[in-house]
């Protein structure tokens, strides 16, 4: 069995390794599950980012992740373009989610725990910070799908500019644009809604 | 310069580009210092919330790779038929419009080389009628062939009949079965053969049999030919065309006379109707008419006849060598009566 260098195998130094996406699913093709494991490192809080737009509970979404990622695993073989892996989870995210959101039209009964709520925020102390955050994510999972998928690929580490721009298939510019209309779409919804709350107040 | 917009101060914020002008700008505008200072916060609790996505991940890398399936590679795919079009979803949009654009573009170019390339009987009937109606004269050879030897009065065959008529687009017509054109063997030939039909438009026509020696004058007949219309190539050809859409199947092109020709075959029952209940053979099959590409006026046409009144045995007639536009001589059609002859002009 081939080995993955040791530098691949932690998530710090990924970010900077030499391996490809397509090297590591054919090594998990190959039966290494470590392989696979750096695959998680590298798209899997893209995946959280992805689906959390449907639930804001925590262990839900990390429960949501899972899912897509074994059903990633189990259709591994069927992945034609192996470089395109984090296209394809992605593209398994959204299904997952999509799936979840109408489970969730049907059970209106379920409610998350509300001690879970905050899927981004419970690890920041400032409160009110995190009111903010939560605010601003929430506002997040209102943009388009193509806008929302470039703020997650840009500030989310495990991207360079080149692979979040292969993410939602564009070129670079192309991506920056993107990018800086959702950001100014998002401050303009922000602005929009902080001022109906100064109004109600 | 004017306060920048929410994306210049968005690419400042992210620090896609620094632009001279627009940190000028900045230090001079507080309401876009502000806007960026708004934008800045915005991206930091956005990074904030996007590294809060990562807490737990080793445990939850753990907890995945426990639920891999122990000892087994992932399952080996399954051949499925690759979807068409899948290439198509793995172009961006500025791809898509372009190559639809493309597409759109070539299928458009195809048809119009397609219809420009493609003689269709519509058009080429349409065509024709439009060249016949410049044309002055017509000058042909029709030839009749007997398929079945066996006729009353005609030893045997098969024979060959063979006319020489001249046509004014007056109206005039002269049907000419002189003795040299006629191919036929033994005696007791059919009544018209060895005869000449003189027939001017607006006046009494003249047949004369140089067989018998006798002519016979025939009464005006406006606006009616006098001799079978099958016989009349102009006739014909204007029937022809006056029914484009009869012309339902093409035939190819092939070279006639040293001419490219596109030939297409016409219901020639449904174009000419009743018009044979005189006795004149049915026809037998569609008639095929072939054109001249370059002129699009008849350069041959061909018929079959079933047996009728008059006709016993199957027949075929083509008529070919035309010659358009030519000079005639005006005593062809000078109704005349030769010295000598007969008169058998049967009595009113």
């Amino acid at each position: 069995m081939d080995t993955l260098p040791a530098a691949a195998t932690s998530m710090g130094s990924m970010e900077h390794s030499e391996v490809t996406d397509a090297d590591l699913v054919s090594q998990t093709l190959a039966g290494n599950r470590d392989a696979f494991g750096c695959l998680f490192d590298r798209h899997g809080a893209m995946v959280r980012a992805v689906v959390g737009r449907v639930s804001r509970d925590w262990p839900t979404v990390e429960d949501m992740t899972q899912e897509c990622f074994l059903r990633a695993f189990n259709r591994l073989a069927s992945l034609r373009d192996r470089d395109q892996f984090g296209v394809w989870v992605v593209g398994i995210a959204r299904h997952v989610a999509r799936e979840r959101r109408r489970t969730l039209r049907r059970d209106r009964h379920e409610f998350g725990n509300p001690a879970n709520a905050r899927a981004t925020t419970s690890g920041v102390a400032d409160l009110e910070t995190a009111e903010q955050i939560e605010q601003l994510m929430q506002t997040l999972s209102n943009l388009p799908e193509r806008e929302r998928l470039a703020i997650h690929a840009h500030f989310l580490q495990e991207y360079n500019a080149q692979q979040a721009a292969e993410l939602l298939n564009l070129s670079r510019s192309g991506f920056y644009a993107l990018l800086k209309k959702a950001l100014a779409r998002l401050v303009a919804t922000l602005n929009a809604h902080n001022q109906q709350e100064e109004t109600k107040s | 310069m004017a306060c920048l917009s929410q994306e210049q101060l968005a690419q400042l914020a992210i620090g896609i580009t620094e632009e001279p002008e627009w940190t000028a700008h900045l230090r001079d505008c507080p309401r876009c210092r502000e806007k960026l200072a708004q934008l800045q916060t915005v991206t930091a609790q956005l990074a904030a919330a996007h590294n809060a996505l990562r807490r737990g991940h080793a445990e939850s890398r753990r907890q995945l790779l426990e639920k891999l399936p122990v000892g087994e590679h992932p399952p080996q795919p399954v051949r499925t038929r690759r979807q068409p079009l899948s290439w198509f979803k793995g172009l961006n949009m500025k791809q898509r419009i372009l190559l639809s654009g493309v597409s759109a573009t070539a299928i458009v170019a195809l048809f119009v080389t397609w219809i420009a390339l493609t003689a269709k009987p519509l058009f080429a009937m349409e065509l024709m009628k439009e060249s016949l109606s410049k044309a002055k004269s017509c000058k042909t050879t029709s030839v009749m062939e007997f398929d079945d030897p066996v006729r009353p009065g005609i030893d045997e065959g098969p024979d060959r009949i063979s006319s020489v008529i001249y046509e004014l687009a007056v109206g005039d017509g002269r049907f000419d079965a002189g003795d040299k054109y006629i191919e036929i063997k033994g005696k007791g030939a059919l009544s018209y053969l060895n005869t000449i039909y003189i027939l001017p438009a607006g006046r009494p026509g003249l047949e004369i049999n140089h067989f018998t020696k006798t002519f016979r004058r025939d009464p005006v007949k406006l606006g009616v030919l006098s001799l079978n219309p099958r016989n009349h190539t102009m006739r014909i050809c204007e029937e022809l065309g006056r029914h484009p859409e009869k012309a339902n199947r093409s035939l190819g092109t092939k070279i006639i006379d040293a001419k490219k020709a596109h030939g297409f075959a016409i219901d020639g029952e449904e174009v000419f109707g009743d018009e044979h209940e005189d006795g004149r053979p049915d026809l037998d099959g569609p008639i095929e008419v072939w054109l001249d590409a370059a002129t699009h006026l008849p350069i041959k046409i061909h018929m079959k006849s079933k047996p009728g009144n008059n006709q016993q045995t199957p027949s075929s007639t083509t008529t070919t060598y035309f010659q358009w536009n030519i000079k005639t001589d005006p005593k062809l059609f000078i109704a005349t009566p030769p010295q000598g002859y007969v008169d058998e002009t049967p009595p009113n």
